[in-house]
């Protein structure tokens, strides 16, 4: 089966990891496209319209001049929605209608509120939307989840994630006051969100309190347009006990081999996810474990997806997950914003 | 190596009859140390006398008569924590200079206490933190000072592992009044944020938890893993005390990070090496470490109290006041870490 996909809103973020990942699956292919300024500031480069023309040409789409002609096109079964945070719940609205399956990236609107909104619509079916979020699909961190799942680990007490973009700010991004504020927060939003929800997976029950602090640590370009690249975030799960920390930064250097670091403790054991290696320490043996791990690959993730979606099950991070998710981004807004703990709204 | 003609404080260890952290690295600091001499050590344990010899000195099992000697200069209170605030005031309120092993207290009442004991006698209060001589810290801070990794922006320290086994079940130590492990170790740690960046802790918030799966002599009443994050004047730090990996053949260990505008300085768990990351640069460099103080000292530990001893003597001989307003200020950061957890809501002090 070959799906066709639609996307919108090329150029607000200028990678385009949600189509090329579903076409490396070989069983896509990308039919249309279209952006418009009101679907978020072009932060990558001046010529957007040049630009576009020759991304569709590299994957023999068609450039179209109304975003209906994706929603109306009976072939497109799968709509990419790329806009900015402000302007996304009105797309992933039409497309919901239009009966397509939606892969979008975290998060899915500014607040909770308007994703809320979005859930209330008639008709609404959250199992129609995939959100690209979290490094919970990351080898070492899933065979950690599977383990926390399976009990291997009894009642989890203890998370910590540290998860950084490193090498200074992305090649060719522009930091403006147009994209700050079509955006909830700034790193909180684009790395946090990918730290919360791995560590939502791995506490394995709701975040209800946070603490979290937004700060400008690194680069005067982001400080000019009130982007924070740096936040912490202390967590506490009030059923469970559980606590946990996360940092999420865009870091001026590198450390190489690093990817999301993660360290997971609970009644019955301990494991640690860093530098890809994975060690495990379960069952209240005191054995370590240090399973070999595959390769990382991101169209791993989108044919399970496909997999999932062919066959009608739920799919992986979906709008119910995103919801807690934007819920969970809420709070720590909030909480950055008063310096003060915040309550995680039900 | 110590110069006969020079001027020593003299002091008496208060607390040094058995086997502990004052007979083991203390004393032998001590001894090390070129502006101290131990006159005179004291415990209720008969065992004092046994140290004695070893260390060449005089020994009493009472405690007053410490505090009556003409010949001691300054007392180091080495006991158990529930007498480290009522010794020390007793010796300061005796025209003593103090030198009080971490905690100095464990509660906001005797937190008090010390401040006002300290008004009555300004600068003859000091804490003897010695993780901050170690060569491993001083060559962090080293780096820090040669900016290597350009302005320091954030620091993290995360301990895991689990507590000392208490094997008295009616140890004081094991009870919630202690204040846990939390109020025993963690002083080190803040004190090694202080020691990098010069700066204290303003705002507490922690979040805590219990891990109470683990044989009785690793647990004790309260939390034992705590998450807290510090604000020292506008760098972060965040002190991970995780004491809940309870089983046999769990790991041990600190993690220290110190990030800052040009790269990262990273201490793995387990290790010593100085991992330093630096911005524009592909690969990592490992730092050497600097050298012990004292060529002679048998470890690190030894070492370290020898380098805290010799700056608190220092400051003694030279009238200086020492670290007794800051450790106290780190002291009621950790208390004010427990309500943080316990009121849900950040702590200012």
């Amino acid at each position: 089966m070959k799906h066709h996909i639609g996307v919108i809103g090329f150029g607000v973020w200028g990678c385009h990891s949600l189509e090329r990942e579903l076409l490396a699956t070989g069983r896509a292919v990308v039919d249309k496209m279209f952006t418009a300024p009101e679907l978020g500031d072009n932060c990558f480069g001046e010529n957007l319209a040049e630009e576009q023309r020759r991304y569709a040409e590299g994957c023999g789409a068609t450039v179209v001049s109304r975003v209906d002609e994706i929603f109306n096109d009976p072939l497109i079964d799968i709509v990419s929605v790329m806009t900015a945070p402000k302007y996304k719940p009105a797309m992933l609205a039409k497309a919901v209608a239009h009966q397509k399956l939606v892969v979008t990236d975290k998060p899915l609107a500014m607040s909770a509120a308007e994703v809320e909104q979005l859930a209330a619509q008639d008709g609404f079916d959250p199992n129609r939307i995939f959100v690209l979020a979290g490094y919970w699909n990351r080898p070492g961190v899933a065979k950690l989840v599977e383990a926390v799942q399976g009990g291997r680990l009894g009642r989890v007490l203890d998370v910590t994630v540290r998860l950084a973009f490193m090498g200074g700010v992305f090649p060719g991004f522009v930091p403006t006051a147009s994209w700050r504020s079509e955006i909830p927060s700034a790193e909180m939003t684009t790395i946090g969100s990918h730290a919360i929800l791995t560590a939502r997976r791995l506490l394995n029950t709701e975040i209800t309190d946070v603490y979290a602090r937004r700060r400008n640590m690194f680069y005067p370009e982001y400080q000019q347009v009130d982007a924070e690249d740096w936040c912490e975030i202390n967590l506490r799960c009030a059923s469970t006990g559980a606590i946990g920390n996360i940092v999420a930064a865009r870091l001026p250097h590198r450390v190489p081999g690093e990817d999301i670091t993660v360290e997971v403790t609970g009644e019955r054991g301990y494991g640690r996810y860093a530098s890809g290696k994975l060690e495990l320490y379960a069952d209240d043996t005191g054995n370590k474990e240090t399973p070999e791990l595959p390769n990382f690959c991101l169209s791993d993730t989108f044919n399970a997806l496909l997999d999932d979606w062919e066959s009608k099950r739920p799919i992986s991070v979906n709008f119910n997950a995103a919801l807690e998710l934007q819920k969970t981004l809420d709070a720590c807004q909030k909480s950055a914003d008063v310096k003060q703990v915040v309550h995680v709204e039900k | 190596m110590k110069n006969s003609t020079a001027k020593v404080v003299r002091f008496a260890v208060v607390g040094a009859g058995t086997p502990n952290i004052a007979t083991n690295h203390q004393i032998p600091g001590t001894v090390l140390a070129p502006h101290a001499h131990v006159e005179l050590l004291q415990d209720i344990a008969p065992g004092v006398f046994d140290y004695a010899k070893r260390f060449q000195t005089r020994a009493t099992q009472d405690f007053q008569a410490v505090l009556s000697d003409p010949a001691v200069d300054a007392v180091q209170i080495a006991t158990p924590d529930q007498f480290h605030c009522q010794q020390a005031v007793a010796a300061l309120d005796a025209g003593k200079a103090v030198v009080l092993q971490k905690p100095p207290c464990v509660s906001r009442k005797e937190l008090d206490g010390l401040r006002a004991a300290l008004d009555r006698h300004p600068g003859k209060l000091q804490i003897l933190l010695n993780d901050r001589e170690t060569p491993l810290v001083r060559t962090l801070r080293r780096a820090l000072d040669d900016g290597m990794i350009g302005q320091l922006r954030a620091i993290m320290l995360r301990y895991r592992g689990r507590r000392f086994p208490v094997g008295n079940p009616r140890s004081f130590y094991l009870t919630a009044a202690s204040g846990g492990v939390w109020m025993h170790n963690a002083l080190h740690y803040l004190d090694e944020f202080y020691a990098l960046s010069d700066r204290l802790p303003r705002i507490t918030q922690c979040f805590a938890t219990r891990n109470p799966n683990g044989a009785p002599e690793l647990l004790g009443e309260g939390p034992n893993g705590f998450s807290c994050w510090f604000e020292l004047d506008g760098i972060p730090a965040l002190l991970e005390y995780n004491t809940m990996l309870l089983h046999d053949g769990l790991p041990g260990g600190i993690q220290r990070v110190l990030l800052g505008t040009k790269g990262e300085l990273r201490v793995d768990y387990g290790e010593t090496r100085i991992q330093h990351y630096l911005a524009g640069r592909d690969g990592m460099a490992v730092l050497p470490l600097l050298p012990r103080v004292y060529a002679d000292a048998s470890d690190d530990a030894v070492d370290s109290f020898g380098a805290a001893i010799e700056k608190i003597s220092l400051n003694i001989l030279n009238g200086k006041p020492g670290n007794g307003l800051a450790a106290l200020a780190m002291t009621e950061a950790l208390l004010a870490a427990r309500e943080s957890d316990q009121n849900n809501q950040i702590v200012e002090a």
